[in-house]
């Protein structure tokens, strides 16, 4: 483990300056009360046994006195090293917000220039998270399921985990908060990884394989609206590539930085797209950077695979939205060997949307109490979902 | 500073009768003595938190908060309570005519003429009212700025995450926290920049610091200070009392108001 | 002769343009309170009004796609044609699935790091082969 990684592991991701004014802004968004504390004015400090790495604090500061540990340097030798064959993946939230970075409005999406930028970068792969997005619906997807099929004592489904109500596992803060919180709960948490593991996993072998590249000179970087991820990246167990799956995650502000520090005019661009392999992203792949998004598309998926046909109008309303709890159901028409399987002509499907992680509280009080309605939870830690993630560009404006 | 001639009755001097001027109320001396103690608390303390110092961070903070409230809270009270001397001070800090261009013009109403015109006369200065231009100008400045230090400060302080004293809690976007720290700072350095000068004035240079004895005592001006630099405002004086001295067991009052 | 000591002092009452004065002084005072408290509390909300902007920037990107569903994606069946269950597509079922696309939590991730580390995932791909040809 390179020196970062492991300083990440033992004392986080985010850090206050000492030159902190003491004003409290930060302690007000911080979800797990890891900033301390003690009287009025005093400088504040986090603690690492509950800070879940969310970055909120940072982005909040009024001052810019808070910091997140940076991955770039590496990113930059690795880029500059011809015997590294470096592959980058790109979140779907950092599309929503690059463009500020470069005088442009928020409410810009900057996809299409934004991988031009990369390219340009000397990156030798681009992909889209939005691909393994896509992947991680199919694989929780099926597993939410199976746990629900063995719920329902269905045959073939025994190897299932059992534990309803699943929750979403892709928010690397929410996985933080509830191994601090619930330890006792975590056969909850879906064993789906993040889109941004999966990813680097599959770049490593798969990609690798098909592109003649030897796995051991693949450099794997994301590049995240989040500052958690560079925590998830570190953890010692995504190694299923043999490798480290993730080698680095560098932020958008820091993207933007290294755009600028490259002299490159982000403005004026020629839009492109990303490269083919691992880079394809549906509709419902992209919506994961907004809060009710990953909900939304595992149930677009869930639906046909239950019912064997489309969702009619897509777009599931119900789970939009930025409050910080809301649910929704959606009623599935169960197609004929699901019906057989279950003996229920349809499957009403209970679920439920956190913005914010200190608000998953209620959520989980039920589910320790034994009855939460709930089939499927999804929790993000980041009021508004990864758009509005600790990693991505700032925005103060009062005005 | 030229001597105006006194015409005002009540404001003669002569071998019989010695003037006493009563210049600040006991109610004016106390806002003000609250007001100086609010301010200097918050001033040291707020210096030496922007400064970063690590030390006792809490008990500063508290300090400055108290300050604030101390010197909000007297001027407030003191505007309400004495709402006659009140609105006759800011009457006067906002009135300005061709004395006042004439003070500036002089110039600064002499205080620099025994240091940048050594061998020459003294320039000529209009004479002034109560308060002359420059301490005018800077009641304004203060009056302003402490308004405006209290209002940010307040926000601030409601912001925090117990609020003032629990009780009193708001939720102010960072933004809105930088532009009104910001807005706090500018305008201390400020009111400090003005404070300086009136304290130099008030409490150290020889000249003028007669005043201090008026302001934390008890009241009363000095008689040919007075006639010498705020010759206009002694034209406008009333009778308050008048005492015999020499005759103990007998004494006089008298009150006969002016023709304004 | 008697020496007389006079007291003077500024007229008891004030005049009406010093009233008003004081007056303004006041009604100023708590307009400044007001307007910049208001301005800065009000300010709270706005700042939601960034997220929401940027919530709508991938919902039209969404709209805008011609495949919007994840089990459209080409490239994903692909992965799983070819790699992770070859032969067709059979998401979360096969060794090759579990191992990259699936984690474990809290004191269970010690033995999955030892699993990682002693498994190759060489022998993973020899696994999910032998899988698929019972499930097929």
């Amino acid at each position: 483990m390179s020196i970062t990684r492991e300083t990440i592991q033992s004392k986080g991701v985010i850090s206050i300056q000492p030159t902190c004014k003491g004003c409290d802004d930060c302690v007000a968004v911080c979800p797990n009360d890891a900033i301390t504390v003690k009287e009025l004015g005093t400088k504040h400090s986090i603690d690492f046994n509950k800070c879940v790495n969310c970055g909120q604090c940072l982005i909040t500061c009024p001052f810019g006195r808070i910091e997140d540990v940076s991955m770039v340097n590496e990113v930059k030798s690795a880029i500059g090293d011809p015997s590294k064959f470096v592959m980058v993946q790109v979140a779907p939230a950092v599309r929503a917000s690059l463009a500020v970075a470069f005088g442009q409005e928020e409410g810009v999406d900057a996809e299409g220039k934004m991988f031009a930028a990369m390219k340009e970068l000397g990156f030798d792969k681009v992909y889209d998270t939005t691909f393994s997005a896509d992947l991680t619906i199919l694989e929780e997807g099926h597993e939410l399921i199976a746990r629900v099929m063995k719920s329902l004592n269905v045959p073939g489904y025994e190897d299932a985990e059992s534990a309803l109500p699943q929750f979403t596992s892709c928010c690397p803060g929410w996985v933080r908060f509830a191994e601090l919180n619930f330890p006792d709960q975590l056969e909850h948490l879906s064993t789906a990884k993040s889109p941004m593991q999966m990813h680097g996993a599959v770049i490593k072998t798969y990609g690798a394989e098909r592109l003649g590249v030897a796995p051991s000179k693949v450099y794997s970087v994301a590049v995240m609206p989040c500052t958690a991820k560079k925590f998830e990246c570190s953890r010692p167990e995504f190694i299923s590539s043999g490798y480290n799956d993730v080698d680095a995650v560098i932020t958008t502000r820091e993207l933007a930085q290294m755009i600028k520090d490259a002299g490159i005019d982000f403005n004026s661009l020629e839009e492109q797209p990303c490269d083919d392999l691992m880079g394809e992203g549906t509709g419902a792949g992209v919506i994961f950077g907004n809060t009710g998004g990953v909900m939304e598309a595992a149930l677009r998926t869930a639906y046909a695979v239950l019912s064997g046909k489309e969702l009619e109008g897509i777009e599931i309303a119900d789970v939009r939205g930025e409050q910080g709890v809301r649910d929704a159901s959606v009623t599935i028409p169960l197609k004929k060997e699901f019906k057989k399987a279950t003996g229920l002509d349809s499957l009403e499907v209970k679920v439920a949307i956190v913005s914010g992680a200190a608000n998953v509280k209620s959520v989980m009080a039920d589910v320790a109490a034994g009855n939460s309605p709930y089939h499927f939870v999804e929790v993000m830690t980041c009021p508004g979902g990864c758009v509005n993630g600790g990693g991505q560009i700032i925005n103060h404006d009062i005005l | 500073m030229s001597e105006m001639h006194i015409t005002n009755p009540a404001a003669i001097e002569t071998d019989d009768v010695k003037v006493k001027i009563f210049k600040h109320h006991l109610s004016s001396r106390i806002a003000h003595g609250c007001v100086a103690l609010g301010f200097c608390a918050a001033a040291i303390t707020g210096v030496l938190l922007f400064l970063g110092v690590d030390m006792s961070r809490g008990a500063m903070a508290l300090v400055h908060a108290l300050g604030g409230l101390l010197l909000t809270v007297a001027a407030l009270v003191y505007s309400l309570t004495n709402f006659k001397f009140f609105s006759r001070f800011v009457a006067t800090c906002l009135h300005y005519d061709k004395d006042d261009l004439g003070w500036i013009t002089a110039p600064m109403g002499g205080y620099l003429d025994p240091y940048l015109f050594r061998n020459q006369p003294p320039h000529y200065v209009p004479p002034q009212d109560k308060y002359n231009t420059g301490q005018k100008g800077a009641g304004v400045v203060l009056f302003v700025g402490t308004l405006i230090l209290a209002i940010t400060g307040f926000l601030m302080w409601a912001n925090t995450s117990s609020g003032i004293f629990g009780i009193i809690k708001i939720s102010l976007a960072p933004g809105t926290t930088w532009l009104l720290w910001r807005a706090h700072l500018l305008v201390c350095v400020v009111t400090l920049c003005v404070f300086a000068v009136h304290f130099f004035l008030g409490a150290i240079y020889p000249v003028t610091n007669v005043e201090f004895g008026t302001m934390f005592g008890n009241g009363i001006a000095d008689y040919k200070y007075t006639k010498k630099k705020h010759g206009k405002w002694l034209q406008t004086l009333e009778v308050m009392e008048e005492k015999e001295l020499d005759a103990p067991a007998e004494k006089k009052e008298l009150e006969e108001p002016a023709d304004k | 002769m008697a020496r007389i000591e006079r007291t003077i002092g500024d007229p008891k009452n004030i005049t009406r343009r010093e009233a008003v004065m004081g007056a303004g002084a006041l009604i100023f005072s708590a307009f400044c309170a007001t307007a910049i408290g208001g301005f800065a509390i009000g300010t709270y909300e706005k700042v939601m009004s960034y997220i929401s902007k940027r919530i709508e920037v991938l919902y039209a990107n969404d709209r805008n796609r011609a495949k919007r569903r994840s089990h459209e994606n080409a490239e994903c069946i692909e992965l799983y044609h070819t790699y992770l269950s070859p032969g067709t597509m059979m998401p979360a079922k096969t060794e090759l699935s579990h191992r990259l696309c699936h984690t474990t939590y809290g004191k269970n991730v010690k033995k999955q790091i030892e699993h990682l580390q002693s498994v190759s995932v060489e022998h993973a791909v020899e696994e999910t082969e032998a899988q698929m040809k019972t499930l097929l």
